[in-house]
Parts: structure tokens; sequence; C-alpha cells
């Protein structure tokens, strides 16, 4: 397989931040090597800090890198634009707007409102909020708003989805149902996925291929890949023996970074 | 007794006691007029105030005055929310604008405006175009500051959702810039009315021919004290009135906000 062929291709990524006392460059990756195949959903672990957020940001365009190239669809990474949708871990809706007109930011083109409308309320029914359309953001629970980001971040069609800990703030129950809510989504319309988690079982759930990420300046620290049939059952997976040690593999990698990550303080 | 008898008793209670304070005012006035502890040229009853003051309104005169004022005053704060939006964004959005409204700001903030008066009297004039200026000059700076402080805290995710949905920098500016800030634009905007009003009438006490400001002083030279007294009420409905109409525009606009 050659490198060209893959939709993100990550060689030598490197990002510096000035710390804001000293003003001294403080490395938040340190040359970060990465491919993901079109289609493919990959999810990235990594302790806290070791630059899993400002990954997504440099491929979403939105902070540029220090060293280091990006391409997407073989092409140098350009600025912010519908063609990679992005996932907040704080949902970022626009408090202003109902959940019917969230939705319906995202949607573009030349399609009438009445277009719009129907494509938005299509996608407000793909995430089971039927009913909450005129709802302001402040009045919906957590999962709920993180459904509406979803929905949002689909009504542009995006080809590559990047999702930063999406379901980071959710309790256990609702989590699980967001988590097959999301794969039976990506299962009807592939589209490629980079999603951060903090959660193991998260990653084994999700993933075609789990990235763990060393201790800051990341850099990858394990390319593991997911044997599992899709589509994915939630409680056939908590017993299975390959998940189960994929789980383990995973915990062990992930948590030597901790540890390092403390210990350099 | 039970709390939930209790509650929509209470809450009714609550809602008067603006006015109650208003009657207790108007009382402790009458009171002390009429049992002669102030003289009553100095203080008529507060009643023959407002007798005084429908005369006044059905005469038109008043009215006229009224009109006068509040056209100044509508004036100067349109022109104040005009240019004063659209440069707090700027402000809060370009490094350049920044830099160049920054000392200029500076310089603004402490001068006392009342001393721009006879500057604004010889630029444009005795008629309404010195009053609307100085509305719009003390007016002006409450909106910048308020609009650029709500600018430039926006959610930079709030952004950045934007741009990745395709919008451009213009457009990010009014439709999740804007928005954004509105909580602190209303801060802002009692503000700026306050001291409209508040500089509207001085102006018209200093030099006006027109406006509840001129009636005030023209009393006083006159030495009719109900006269004085009833502009005084006008006036202080008049501020309480646009007060309630900028904290209802604030509720009607911000329903979606905590
Ligand atoms: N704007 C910034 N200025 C300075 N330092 C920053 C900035 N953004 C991130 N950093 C630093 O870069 C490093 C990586 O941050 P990043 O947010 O990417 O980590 P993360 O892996 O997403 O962590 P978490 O799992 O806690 O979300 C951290 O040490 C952080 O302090
Ligand atoms: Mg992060």
């Amino acid at each position: 397989m050659a490198a060209s062929a893959a939709k993100i291709v990550v060689r030598g990524l490197a990002k510096e931040f000035a710390d804001r006392t000293t003003g001294r460059a403080v490395p938040a990756i340190g040359g970060l090597d990465l491919d993901v195949l079109a289609r493919e959903f990959v999810c990235l672990l990594g302790p806290s800090g070791c630059g899993k957020s400002t990954l997504l940001y440099v491929l979403g365009g939105f902070v540029s890198a220090t060293a280091g190239t990006v391409l997407i669809d073989g092409k140098p990474v350009g600025p912010p634009g519908p063609d990679r949708g992005i996932i907040f871990q704080e949902y970022a809706l626009f408090p202003w707007l109902t959940v019917l007109d969230n939705v319906m930011y995202g949607i573009r083109g030349a399609a009438s409102p009445a277009e719009r409308r129907a494509r938005a309320e299509a996608l407000i029914a793909k995430v089971h909020l039927n009913g909450f359309e005129g709802h302001y953001p402040r009045h919906l629970s957590g999962g709920m708003k993180q459904r509406v980001a979803i929905a949002r971040t689909l009504a542009h069609d995006p080809d590559i989805l990047l999702a930063d800990e999406p379901f980071g703030a959710l309790d256990t129950q609702t989590r699980t149902l967001m988590q097959e809510e999301l794969l039976r989504i990506w299962e009807a319309d592939r589209k490629t996925i980079l999603f951060v988690t903090h959660s193991v079982e998260e990653a084994v759930i999700l993933a075609d291929r789990v990235v763990v990420m060393t201790a800051r300046p990341g850099r990858i620290k394990a390319d593991i890949a997911v044997p599992l049939p899709r589509p994915r059952d939630y409680d056939a997976l908590v017993r299975d023996p390959v998940a189960i040690e994929l789980r383990a593999e995973l915990w062990r990698l992930v948590k030597e970074e901790v540890v390092r990550a403390r210990g350099a303080g | 007794m039970s709390a939930a008898a209790a509650r929509p008793a209470w809450r009714a209670l609550l809602r008067l006691r603006r006015g109650y304070s208003v009657l207790l005012v108007l009382a402790a006035w009458e009171t002390a007029s009429r049992a002669g502890a102030v003289n009553t040229f100095l203080l008529p009853p507060a009643s023959e105030v407002l007798v005084n003051l429908w005369n006044l309104a059905t005469e038109g005169r008043l009215l006229f005055h009224l009109a006068e004022s509040l056209l100044r005053v509508a004036a100067g704060l349109g022109l104040a929310v005009a240019a004063g939006i659209p440069l707090g964004l700027w402000k809060a959005r370009s490094r350049l604008a920044d830099a160049v409204l920054d000392p200029v700001m500076a310089f603004w903030f402490p001068v006392p405006k009342v001393g721009l008066i006879p500057l604004a009297l010889l630029f444009f004039g005795f008629a309404h175009g010195s009053k609307i200026a100085l509305v719009f000059a003390d007016a002006l700076l409450p909106l910048v500051v308020a609009t650029y402080h709500g600018a430039l805290h926006t959610d930079r995710r709030l952004i950045w959702s934007a741009r990745a949905m395709g919008d451009s920098e213009r457009r990010i500016l009014w439709r999740v810039v804007l928005p954004a800030a509105l909580p602190q634009i209303f801060t802002g905007l009692r503000l700026a009315v306050t001291v409209s009003l508040l500089v509207v009438f001085l102006a018209e006490m200093v030099a006006s021919s027109s406006g509840l400001g001129h009636v005030m002083i023209y009393a006083l030279r006159t030495l009719e004290t109900k006269d004085v007294f009833s502009a005084l009420v006008t006036i202080s409905l008049i501020a309480f009135l646009a007060d309630w109409l900028v904290i209802q525009a604030r509720r009607r606009v911000l329903v979606w906000h905590a």
C-alpha cells in the first residue's frame, strides 16, 4: 500500500506552543506519523495533555503545524472547510439557535429553504431528537446536545469526521447509546473518522484501528488493528475473549504513558 | 398556611414593590409639604404638582418639549448603536482596529463630556444638532466597550465550528460573534440609555429653547416651582420607562440566554 493512497497522511508533525509566562517554546506534538485510510474508523488514545486535541485542530486547519507535513487526499491541509467536520468535547452548539436552526446552519448549497429544512428534520430524526426542534441548547441534556452537534456536523456531509472526546462528559448509559447510534450512522454512510477518546472500552467498540500516543510531546507509540467483526454487538463484546485481550493490551500501553506523563510533571 | 397558597400573593406583592416604593415617596413628599415641614414654594405638594403636570400635558406644550427631548435621544442613541456595535466587533476581531482604537478610547474615556457642550453648540448649533452630537459622544463608548468585551470572549470553538461549516470571516462576525456578544451589548445599551437621557437634559438646561431640560430651567428662572417639579417627574418617568423598555427587549431577544 502506497502512503499516498491514504485519506490522511501525517509525516513528522511537530507543534510547539509558547509558554504564556516564560515565553519559551513548549512542544505539544513531537514528530508524529500517521496514516488514516478512506472510510476507516481510527480511535486515538493517549494520556491527558499529549496533544490529541492539537492534532485534530491541525487536521481541521484551525491551528498550523510548527513542522512536518499534513496531506488530505494528497494535498496539503488547507483552511477549515466543510470537507472536514469537527465535533468538540463541549458540544459547541450555537446557544442562540434552536435545535433546528443549529442543524440547518451546517446545510449549504443551492438548496431552497424548504429543502434545507427537510434535510435538517431528517437529520434530527436520525439522532432521535424529533419533537425538540424548537428547543434551545440550554434546555437539552448533555447527551441531547451532543446528538445535535453530531447532526449539525453530518449536515454539511463532511468527508472526514474529527471527533474530540465527544462522549467524554456523558454518563455510562448515555455514552453506550451514543456509541451505538454513531456506529449505526457510520455503518450506513462510512466516513473517515478520527475519534479521540480516553476510554479503552470505547476505542475497542468503535474502531477499526486504535492508535496510542506517547506522553507529551506526542508521537505514535502503538498502532493496533481491532479484528472484531461488524456490526459490533455491545453486549457480546463485553465477554468476547479477543476484545478482552485487546482492552488489556491497550490499557497497559496507555498506563505506561500516563505514568511517564506524571513523572515528567 | 400552605406555601403553595401563599406563593401567588407573595409574587404579586413582589411585582408591586416598585410601584409601592414610588407611592411611598409620593406620600412622604405630600405629607412633608402639607405639614409645613418644608416651604410649599420650595416643595409644592405632590398632588398639586401632578395636577399641574396634567394641565401642562393637556395644554400640549409639555408634550412638544418631551417630543423634542426624545427625538434627540433617539437620534443620538441610534447613531451610537449603529456605530458602536460595528466598532466594538471590529476592535475585538482585528489587531489593527484594536491598535488604532485603544489609545483613542483611553483618551476619550476620562474626558468630562460636559466640557464638550460649548464645542457642540459651536459646531452643531443651538437646535437639535448639538444635543444629538452630545448624546452620540456619550453613548458611544459604553456600547463599543460592551460589544468589544462580549465579542472578545466568544468561544473559539463556536468560531471554528462556523469556519468548518464553510462560513467566511465576515459572515462569522455577524452570525456568531455578534449574537455571542448580545448579552453584554444589552448591558452596554442600558448604560448608554441612562447616560443619553442625562446628557440631553443637561445640554437642554445649558443652551436650548426646547426640550424638558429647557422647561425645567425656564421654570426655575421664572420661579414656577410647580413647573420645575412637573418637569422633574416627567424626566424621572421617562428614565424609568426607557430602562424598562431595554429590560423587556433584552428578555425577548435573549430567550436563549440563561
Ligand atoms: N493554545 C495553547 N497555548 C499553550 N499551550 C497549549 C495550547 N494548547 C495546548 N497547549 C499544550 O499542548 C499540550 C497538548 O494539548 P492538547 O490539548 O492537545 O492535549 P490533549 O491530548 O488533547 O489532552 P486532553 O486529553 O487532556 O484533552 C498540553 O501540554 C497543553 O498544555
Ligand atoms: Mg483534548
